[in-house]
């Protein structure tokens, strides 16, 4: 829970968090060092300094200094882990739904424990989805269509075996799909980020949610249309939160189309925790006021209320976790 | 870069400035993410450096074969060796615009043969749309109305300086017609676009400049973080 300096508090719910390993003693080969090294030029590049990291602190930290960032200085009340495999790069994975279990079992007040699936392992694939269901009850996958496997260098929700997948989340009451399109290799001479596939499955899965992690970018236009024509398409802001720090004003264009076209019911905070801290986003997101022109423009607001539900009411929702009656907004509480 | 550039050198340096990345519509040069050396005999090297390991291929692609290209064409040019630096498709890049073959032939299985062209339309579209968007909105910061936009022709803008310029450019890349009668306000199909029409298009638009611009940023961010040495060269 965040209070802000004018007394009002905020429920925070991270929706995007990590525990991996990319350390070099985890890395498979070059692709594991160039991944976490790219990792590491986001953190670098966008957070404030003070929060920079060693290359070494962040190619693994401890889970100390996870729970100290997220929930003793961070103001998060609860986060959900997001799991990412990487297995063609590192050894034992980059960080797996069973890393991320160990932790949260410890504190099961504290994670959502999200799954993933693999459209490429056939049959087995199903069947290891629903041995997750099965063991951690999860209500969410997050699925990273860039991800190489052997010879496969990404693949699309359009997939007859993706789309089987999801119709095994819809059964299995998984309902909160979250799509990382990091850049899709092939075909390697289409567009690496085309978001057009998440059309394409909102469309075909309407029961399920479809979280776009960092808002689509760089396909933010493409992303924002496709969200005003499906109503089970939401705004992940990993990425596009911390440009609030360095490049304020593009944060706010961006904030500003989301709300205009997405709409203030469907984004969602993420720290992308450990590539960056949610400290100083928190405090800088309360903060933040449209400029004057922006919002005159597009005739959005950024006030207390959509603030509330984008730092963590939205997820509560899609997550079914219970905000204390204090932090809901005024109308929902009085019912 | 010495302050006084012979021809050759010079004449290199304005052909990679002609050359842009196009997911960001903006040139190689002024990026930063390319740099050319003119050494003996007519040799030059061009280096290619960008802002992740993992920036699509087939955009580096793109830019390795239009800068080399670009370069080859400067008359006194003899050979031009590109080589794309700290990328997960350094060699497939470097070795493929080399030989001077097809995008397909240097992927192989991971294209689906059908080339980069359409994807190089695609992002002259999207360049399109920001720099129309760019023009008009200053129009109506200069009190033009929706109504008069709709009817407007090419030379009807006075004072339309770079910003005209600029997206005349893509215009013609797009092939839609540039001359002083051509419809102002058109799709990227060349469809001119009615004054009810308008407010919608730019509200679309600008969600297209947006992304490009906030992508821009990004990547100079990522790319002054991976190169701080360059930063110099874009100030």
């Amino acid at each position: 829970m965040y209070r802000a300096p004018d007394g009002t508090e905020y429920y925070v719910l991270d929706g995007h968090v990590h525990f991996w390993d990319g350390s070099p003693a985890n890395q498979k080969n070059v692709y594991g060092k160039g991944f976490i090294e790219c990792f590491y030029a986001y953190h670098s590049n966008l957070s404030p300094a003070e929060w920079v990291w060693p290359l070494d602190k962040f190619e693994k930290y401890d889970e100390g200094t996870m729970m100290r960032d997220l929930f003793e200085e961070g103001y998060v009340d609860k986060a959900i882990f997001q799991p990412t495999y990487l297995r063609d790069f590192y050894v034992n994975g980059f960080n797996t739904t069973e890393q991320d279990a160990v932790i949260a079992k410890k504190h099961p007040d504290r994670f959502i424990l999200n799954g993933s699936f693999e459209p490429r392992d056939g049959e087995q694939g199903i069947r290891d989805l629903e041995a997750l269901a099965a063991k951690y009850h999860v209500k969410g996958v997050k699925l990273y269509t860039a991800e190489w496997k052997g010879d496969s260098k990404g693949w699309k929700l359009t997939d007859p075996e993706a789309k089987r997948l999801l119709a095994k989340c819809q059964e299995l009451d998984i309902k909160n799909i979250h799509v990382h399109k990091g850049p899709t290799i092939w075909p390697l001479n289409r567009d690496a980020f085309d978001v057009a596939d998440i059309d394409d499955a909102a469309t075909s899965f309407p029961e399920l949610n479809f979280i776009v992690e960092h808002c689509g970018l760089p396909r933010l236009e493409d992303f924002c249309w496709i969200a005003t024509q499906e109503s089970n398409v939401y705004a992940g802001l990993a990425v596009a939160i911390p440009f609030i720090h360095s490049r304020p004003r593009y944060f706010a264009e961006v904030i500003s189309e989301l709300l205009f076209w997405v709409g203030e019911d469907k984004i969602l905070f993420a720290s992308d925790y450990a590539i960056w801290s949610p400290k100083w986003i928190v405090e800088k997101f309360v903060d933040f006021r449209l400029p004057d022109d922006i919002a005159k423009e597009t005739g959005v607001t950024l006030g207390t209320d959509q603030k509330k539900k984008i730092l963590g009411l939205n997820a509560a929702r899609l997550y079914d976790v219970d905000v204390p009656v204090a932090l809901r907004l005024r109308e929902v509480a009085a019912v | 870069m010495t302050a006084v550039l012979d021809g050759v050198e010079a004449a290199v340096v304005a052909a990679l400035d002609s050359v842009f990345d196009p997911e960001l519509d903006e040139s190689l040069l002024r990026l930063g993410f390319a740099r050319a050396e003119v050494l003996a005999e007519g040799r030059v090297r061009v280096d290619l450096r960008l802002p992740t390991y993992w920036c699509a291929g087939n955009f580096a692609y793109l830019m390795a074969d239009d800068a080399r290209k670009a370069v080859a064409a400067v008359p006194g040019v003899r050979s031009v060796e590109v080589t794309l630096h700290d990328h997960f498709a350094s060699k497939e890049v470097s070795s493929g615009v080399g030989r001077g073959g097809s995008f397909d032939d240097a992927f192989g299985d991971l294209s689906d043969g059908s080339g980069l062209e359409a994807l190089r339309r695609l992002f002259w579209a999207k360049a399109f749309t920001m720099r129309e968007e760019q023009l008009l909105r200053a129009l109506v910061a200069r009190g033009h109305t929706h109504e008069e936009l709709a009817v407007m022709r090419l030379g009807d803008v006075t004072d339309g300086g770079e910003l005209l310029a600029r997206y005349v450019e893509r215009r013609r890349r797009l092939d839609l017609p540039v001359d002083d009668d051509a419809p102002l306000a058109v799709m990227p199909n060349g469809r001119p676009i009615g004054a009810e029409e308008l407010a919608n298009w730019l509200r679309r638009a600008r969600s297209t400049r947006i992304s490009l611009e906030a992508n821009t940023t990004l990547c100079l961010g990522l790319h002054a973080t991976r190169y701080p040495d360059t930063a110099e060269v874009r100030r």
